[in-house]
């Protein structure tokens, strides 16, 4: 297929992950015209990372069962065009064109335009601050995972892993598995949570998958002797006053039973579960609401993966965190839904096409319920920071900042940013928006809609000048564009 | 200049072909098809941004192209973030401001 057919199509899927993967294909097979845009290298989202273009490199992966199918059936979608590589900086709206969509690889130009537009950019870790967060010596599980999927690379130091949620105690096993030396695995999660969540675990192991997994999980990672710590309060991370000469040079401070501990690692890595990547479903103008199952912002969507904008659907992880196999049955159904708007299926004929995926994703989302209950992120590390501890990354805002601010009232997340900066670096707020609001609601005691949601602006990611100048092709520039200027270092 | 903190060093699993890269003058043989912050990781090296509000020197946290901590100027090309490019032969790597 050539590149100008890819610059205009009927369905543009933003995200390469389970969902986009599994809507292209059933929107291909609808005849719909397909184009898929996906910002990293090689298709996969976070959870098949690393699984395309390693056939032959000899190392498992472990979702390779399922991941090659699915990326082998997006990959022979007929009439799709694949843009790995780029990155979505804006959405121009279609009120008289179609949606336009601005696309930027090494540092060109391109825009492509579509009739209807899925969101499947899935999810992004719950930033929790800890005293220290900042610490080179500091990564979140997710990216360690990352690392170990597609570079092939793994800590060389002991490690420590903090936090709670499935993918911390996955993480811990396939690093032990690696060779990594753990040096301890401090569980967060309240013990009366595991009692909250008991009346929904016959559900979960009856309908779910992911329990199961985490029930071996956890009888191997005894087996392996990890220190373990549960109920752990209190986290923080410090020097641990030998930058040379060792490998354990941060030291990670807790309590557990009233007891304060500390232990040196080389590496520690968080993980406080994950939360819906809203950047592009908020930079289009739709509506999100505060999940307080499972603390975030995620995009209002109904059955069929509608948002609040009429030609813009929102699947997977994307619109509320589910995993990657109820990922692949609501990109299913969302693709079904575009494939009825725009005249290649009809509504009975989608019901039939899709019965199986929403009877699965209902039974999976019965699993999810316990898993939010178990794994819900407590206040104290949500709300309760301590005055002195860093919220704002980019620009440095601490937690008292703010909370002196909210005191004289400033209660809008969006005023806050304006006076204090918090959000304005180059993540534009992606890291600290939540966080920062959850303290401002604390403070206040005001609900996070009153507080709200920070707006997410073009371009999404800071681009040269230059990038914005030299386009390919004979695009329209993006409306409205409001630049983030480079500067020579 | 800011205090050099030391980057958690990584280990790679598997031997194969490499490109070599220029890290702030420093020829570093690494293996082809990682991203740059693989590549700096695995010799150690802190693959982020120097704070421009303290001068605290920064690494990668989230790895996604979500905190923009790995910022880099990468090719003479200012804010590129390392966790997403990949390495080249030759390519050219310098920390920044940000």
């Amino acid at each position: 297929m050539t590149g100008n057919e890819a610059d205009t199509a009927d369905l543009a899927i933003v995200g390469g992950g389970p969902a986009g993967l599994a809507a292209l294909a059933l929107a291909a097979d609808c005849g719909l015209r397909c184009v898929l845009i996906e910002e990293s290298e090689a298709l996969g989202g976070r959870v098949l990372h690393g699984l395309e273009g390693t056939e032959d490199a000899g190392r498992p992966h472990p979702e390779a069962g399922w991941g090659r199918p699915l990326l082998a059936q997006a990959r022979n979608a007929p009439g799709a065009s694949i843009l790995c590589g780029h990155s979505l900086i804006d959405i121009t709206p279609a009120e008289i064109a179609p949606l336009g969509l601005h696309l930027v690889r090494n540092s060109k130009l391109r825009t492509c335009t579509a009739r209807r537009l899925l969101l499947a950019t899935g999810s992004a870790e719950r930033a929790v601050a800890i005293p220290g967060w900042t610490r080179p010596g500091v990564m979140t599980a997710g990216g360690v995972q990352t690392l170990m999927k597609g570079a092939a690379i793994v800590p060389e130091g002991k490690v420590v892993l903090a936090g709670t949620g499935p993918l911390l105690l996955l993480l811990a096993a396939q690093l032990h598995r690696a060779g990594v030396r753990i040096a301890a695995l401090l569980d967060t999660t309240p013990r009366r949570h595991l009692l909250a969540a008991a009346p929904l675990l016959p559900g979960a192991l009856l309908w779910g998958s992911v329990t199961w997994q985490g029930l071996g999980l956890l009888t191997s990672l005894r087996r392996a002797r990890i220190p373990t710590f549960r109920a752990v309060r209190d986290l923080s991370v410090d020097s641990a006053g030998t930058d040379t000469g060792s490998d354990a040079n941060h030291r990670v401070t807790f309590s557990q039973g009233g007891r304060r501990r500390s232990i040196d690692c080389a590496l520690l890595i968080v993980h406080f579960g994950v939360v819906p990547d809203t950047e592009a479903a908020r930079l289009a103008g739709c509506r999100v609401h505060w999940a307080e199952d499972s603390p975030g912002w995620a995009p209002v969507v109904d059955r069929h993966g509608k948002s609040t904008r009429t030609d813009i659907l929102i699947a997977g992880d994307a619109a509320g965190i589910d995993g990657a196999e109820a990922a692949c049955h609501s990109g299913r159904i969302a693709a079904a839904e575009a494939a009825v708007q725009l005249g290649k299926l009809t509504s009975p004929h989608r019901d039939a096409l899709i019965a199986a995926d929403r009877l699965r994703l209902t039974r999976l989302r019965r699993e999810r319920a316990f898993l939010n209950r178990l794994f819900f992120p407590p206040d104290w590390l949500r709300r309760r920071p301590d005055d002195n501890v860093i919220i704002c990354r980019c620009e440095e805002v601490t937690a008292g900042a703010l909370r002196h601010l909210a005191a004289a009232g400033v209660h809008h997340i969006g005023r806050m940013k304006a006076l204090t900066r918090c959000g304005m670096g180059t993540c534009q707020g992606r890291i600290c928006g939540t966080p920062a609001a959850e303290i401002i609601a604390e403070a206040t005691g005001l609900a996070m809609p009153r507080v709200g949601a920070l707006g997410a602006r073009p371009p999404l990611k800071p681009q040269p000048i230059a990038a914005l100048a030299a386009q390919d092709g004979a695009a329209t520039p993006p409306h409205e564009m409001r630049f983030v200027y480079t500067r020579d270092s | 200049m800011p205090t050099q903190t030391r980057a958690p060093r990584f280990r790679s699993l598997r031997d194969g072909q490499t490109v070599t890269i220029v890290f702030e003058g420093e020829r570093l043989r690494v293996p082809a098809g990682i991203s740059v912050t693989a590549a700096l990781l695995l010799h150690g090296k802190p693959s982020g941004r120097l704070s421009a509000v303290s001068t605290s020197q920064r690494s990668a946290f989230c790895l996604i192209g979500q905190c923009f901590e790995c910022s880099m100027t990468i090719d003479g090309v200012a804010y590129r973030q390392a966790c997403l490019t990949p390495v080249s032969e030759g390519l050219e790597v310098k920390r920044q401001v940000a």
